[in-house]
């Protein structure tokens, strides 16, 4: 049984961040303000090759439009 | 006769002008130390109470790791002899909290001084500067900005999930270096290990199950992920625990050198004063 998502490149973490963040956004408004603490994400990656350090760049688990349309 | 008491008020004006000057000096310098220990009192205020979430944080955080931990334990897998490791240095960026990232650089050396070849994730600026000096060769990705706030899983995800997609980093098992929180005013560099799925595979206890690949798969980014957040979230406690108490030191020793200035203060004003009374009287007597 291979999984979808397997096959598409993502991992197991990618997946299940997914599908968190989709129950996160079905929560009652009211609970809302609370939930949004555990998604706020500000690091930062930077790649080093041979020694050096590339740029940092933000680090997600997962890109999404609805964070580039917010 | 009248040379005598010229010399006597000249040096005593020597005296006093010098005086005078230590005086200021002492003066600022007060000033200055007095603002240093409300500047520490207040970091320590803050540190506390980031200690006390970070402790509720952490008592939550450790059942991800026990998760890994009992899982590895129960299946009894053990680390293979020639396994390829993958170090995960867990620091942060902030500082002024004590020993807390000199004694993981120290730690992380001492590995790759035996492991000389092993690739490095480095979290934290602060571990990545003292090992980007010593073995920058090795260093394969380094997040910053973390320590601020205490990590969620999803952070957590993120890092993990950097790592593992990326293959050209080739590795079987992982060693985290972490500090554990001992208590309010101790800490301790510890090492959680992270199995690969052909030791979990070669397990005893696990064997005797009958398993799907790629569930396994799943099973070891999990496992991975896990650990990292209880690393992450036990090491931020103890950082915060390690600032408030040396914020606590910081202020103690201001208020120690406070103290002995403001005695040395009064000694010298007082000795201005005896120095003018001085003056006044040898003039008087003079007439």
């Amino acid at each position: 049984m291979t999984f979808a998502w397997r096959t598409v490149g993502m991992n197991y973490l990618q997946y299940s961040s997914i599908a968190a963040r989709a129950l996160r956004r079905t929560a009652k408004p009211e609970l809302q303000s609370e939930i949004a603490k555990r998604e706020g994400m500000a690091i930062k990656v930077a790649k080093w090759e041979a020694g050096k350090s590339g740029m940092p760049a933000p680090a997600s688990v997962i890109e999404t439009r609805t964070v580039a349309e917010n | 006769m009248l040379a005598r008491p010229a010399v006597a008020a000249r040096t005593a004006v020597f005296v006093q002008t010098r005086n005078m000057a230590t005086l200021k000096e002492i003066q600022t310098r007060l000033k200055s130390i007095t603002n240093i220990s409300k500047i520490t009192a207040s970091m320590k205020m803050i540190a506390s109470t980031k200690t006390t979430r970070a402790q509720r944080a952490m008592k939550v955080a450790r059942a991800y790791g026990k998760v890994s931990n009992d899982f590895v334990k129960q299946a009894e897998v053990e680390k293979a002899a020639e396994a390829k490791e993958l170090l995960i240095t867990v620091s942060s960026d902030k500082g002024l909290c004590g020993g807390i990232h000199s004694s993981l650089a120290r730690q992380s050396r001492k590995y790759l001084a035996e492991n000389p070849d092993a690739p490095v994730v480095v979290l934290g600026d602060k571990a990545k500067v003292q090992l980007q000096r010593a073995y920058p060769n090795n260093i394969k990705y380094s997040f910053s900005q973390l320590g601020s706030t205490i990590p969620t899983f999803d952070e957590t995800s993120a890092i993990a999930s950097t790592v593992l997609n990326d293959k050209e980093i080739v590795f079987d098992n992982a060693k985290l270096l972490y500090n554990r929180f001992v208590s309010a005013i101790a800490f301790e560099t510890d090492s959680i290990e992270c199995f690969p799925i052909e030791q979990i595979v070669e397990a005893p206890n696990f064997k005797a199950y009958e398993y799907q690949d790629e569930v396994l798969e799943n099973l070891n980014e999990f496992l991975l992920a896990n650990s990292l957040h209880w690393a992450l979230v036990e090491g931020h406690a103890a950082e915060m625990a390690a600032k408030r108490s040396a914020m606590e030191n910081a202020t103690k020793n201001a208020g120690d050198i406070i103290n002995r200035l403001t005695l040395q203060y009064n000694r010298g004003r007082q000795a201005v004063i005896t120095n003018e009374l001085i003056d006044i009287i040898t003039g008087a007597s003079a007439l």
